[in-house]
């Protein structure tokens, strides 16, 4: 399988902040990737970068043959690549069909083949009986799955998933895993970012670990739970030989 | 029949014959106001309601339709209804060069950004003697004839006024339902997370003012055949804030609700003018202000919000498949 994203170089300064420093990686269209790390590692960063919200410093993006870094936000969405946001942004006087409505009319252009677009969205992400609910009245948990949804909407090839399980008590995260591995099965590409260790290990194929904006460990979980410089890092001894 | 259909049919009957009823002038002129605020409201609303863009500079389109077609008129004898078309695309320009250079702006420096708008217009037609009179104003002949759009009837401002009300209320309602609609809606309500999913907030908020632009200046048009009398302070900020306040107590972002503020607006301003204006100076602004801050803090969701279970069929097609079940 080629190379679907490819970072090359990724260099964000805020400033004085060096937020992410010389990042190359590549992800395969059809796999899916953990990206871990400590806080402030510069994980949402790079999600940013690659989704046009931050301007890079220097280095590259390539998506699909294309280069993509600095373009507009809407047309990186519009050439395949949909992201959900660590703090959500729920369209609040929307219900949760018309917020989905809002992703599929990417594709469909008249109102009724959205809706009925957006209807196939939610009872794939089993949230059919809550399409008439006001988006701001949902709970943390429910608004973070209206974020994938949304995002699913759009009909994107790969979909940058940012702490979509933080939050959910321990019951709730097999359900969303679920989710992802039927979405991921579904041919679309999955990059996430996550902190529930026991969810990264279970659903990604190949993690790559961030620490101080520096690309740390790039490999299979096994690997990279065995790899000091990610235990000492991130991890802590109880996770080491997982 | 369900009660809904009553209520529509009722509407409709009220609108057709209710300036019939009486000939009494200020009433008739009542009911030409009603229509025609209520149609610049409607046009605000594009903008301020569904797109959430407070604008304080409506003023600006609304004074441009009327010194377009009136110059045009006054000058070259083109006929009004030309020139309104003439003043719709002149307004569009001028919402295009101002939207490129204020649509990035958020919050409350888009609305002051049209605020100083509208204002500098203002102070070009006072001093541009030569071309608009001045603070001396626009006085239009009175020649009462089709191709010169005016009438000496206020009945037939009325149904030109009704139907450039109903145009626009449809395209309101065609609007809400369409992508475009999302799209304004979706970009309010968070404009990251509408860029996310590939909305163009730029292009999609730009085109909403540039229409809204058209039909304010088509209204400002009508107005100067109304009134056959005009001067700079068309361009006042006082009018810019007329305008945006009718849909804000009607209710923001619906269909109906600027033509609901204005209704109850207009009236009000005029009758409290007349029956309090003499007593005490400003007692009547006075009261008006008390209203509307009672309005925002008691139906902050517009009148719109407690008018609606008279007209909308409940449950909607949505809500059955729950109700089934039970």
């Amino acid at each position: 399988m080629s190379a679907l994203l490819e970072l090359h170089h990724v260099e964000k300064r805020f400033g004085g902040l060096h937020a992410v420093k010389d990042v190359s990686l590549s992800v395969r269209a059809g796999e899916i990737v953990g990206l871990i790390g400590p806080n402030g590692a510069g994980k949402t960063t790079l999600f940013s970068c690659i989704a046009g919200y931050h301007r890079l410093t220097a280095g590259s993006i390539v998506f699909d043959g294309y280069e993509i870094a600095n373009h507009p936000a809407f047309k990186i969405c519009r050439a395949g690549v949909a992201r959900t946001f660590q703090v959500v942004k729920p369209f609040a006087r929307m219900t949760v069909l018309q917020s989905v409505m809002v992703g599929t009319f990417l594709h469909h252009r008249d109102t009724p083949t959205a809706r009925q677009s957006a209807l196939a969205v939610l009872e794939r992400l089993h949230m059919t009986h809550l399409a008439d609910v006001e988006a701001h009245s949902l709970t943390l948990v429910l608004k973070k799955r209206l974020e994938v949804a949304r995002a699913l909407a759009t009909e994107p090839r790969l979909l940058l998933l940012d702490e979509v399980m933080a939050g959910l008590s321990p019951g709730e995260v097999p359900e969303i895993l679920d989710v992802i591995h039927e979405i991921n099965a579904g041919g679309v590409t999955v990059l996430f970012v996550e902190h529930i260790m026991a969810a990264v290990m279970t659903i990604a194929k190949r993690v790559v670990v961030l620490h101080h904006g520096e690309l740390l460990a790039d490999g299979t979980p096994a690997e990279v739970s065995r790899d000091p410089q990610v235990v000492s890092a991130y991890l802590g001894e109880e996770y080491a030989g997982a | 029949m369900k009660r809904s259909t009553y209520g529509w049919l009722a509407l409709a009957l009220l609108a057709l014959v209710g300036p019939l009823i009486t000939d009494n002038s200020f009433i008739r002129d009542m009911w030409v106001l009603v229509a025609m605020w209520g149609a610049v409201a409607t046009a605000w609303n594009l903008i301020g309601g569904y797109a959430g863009g407070l604008s304080l500079g409506h003023a600006a389109f609304f004074g441009i339709g009327a010194y377009t077609s009136s110059l045009l008129y006054t000058t070259f004898h083109i006929s009004p209804w030309l020139g309104a078309l003439a003043g719709g695309v002149l307004a569009m320009l001028s919402a295009l060069v101002i939207g490129l250079i204020t649509i990035r702006l958020r919050g409350p420096f888009f609305a002051l950004a049209t605020l100083a708008f509208a204002a500098i217009l203002g102070i070009a037609a006072t001093n541009l003697r030569w071309l608009t009179h001045g603070s001396e104003g626009m006085t239009i002949p009175f020649a009462p004839s089709m191709n010169n759009a005016i009438f000496a009837s206020k009945l037939d401002y009325y149904y030109i006024a009704l139907a450039l009300l109903m145009v626009f209320i449809a395209t309101t309602w065609w609007i809400a339902r369409s992508r475009f609609g999302y799209y304004l809606v979706a970009l309010r309500e968070n404009e990251d997370a509408a860029q996310a999913l590939g909305i163009d907030g730029l292009r999609v908020k730009l085109t909403a003012t540039l229409l809204s632009a058209f039909m304010t200046a088509l209204v400002g048009s009508f107005y100067a055949q109304y009134r056959l009398f005009f001067d700079p302070s068309i361009f006042a900020t006082s009018l810019s804030v007329q305008i945006a306040l009718f849909p804000i107590i009607g209710g923001l972002g619906t269909v109906w609700g600027p033509l609901i503020g204005a209704a109850i607006l207009v009236p009000l301003t005029a009758e409290l003018r007349s029956t309090l204006g003499s007593s005490v100076a400003g007692i009547d602004t006075f009261v008006y202000g008390t209203v509307l801050i009672l309005g925002i803090l008691f139906v902050p969701n517009g009148l719109v919000s407690v008018l609606r279970p008279l007209f909308v069929r409940r449950p909607r097609p949505a809500d059955q498949n729950v109700q089934a079940g039970t």
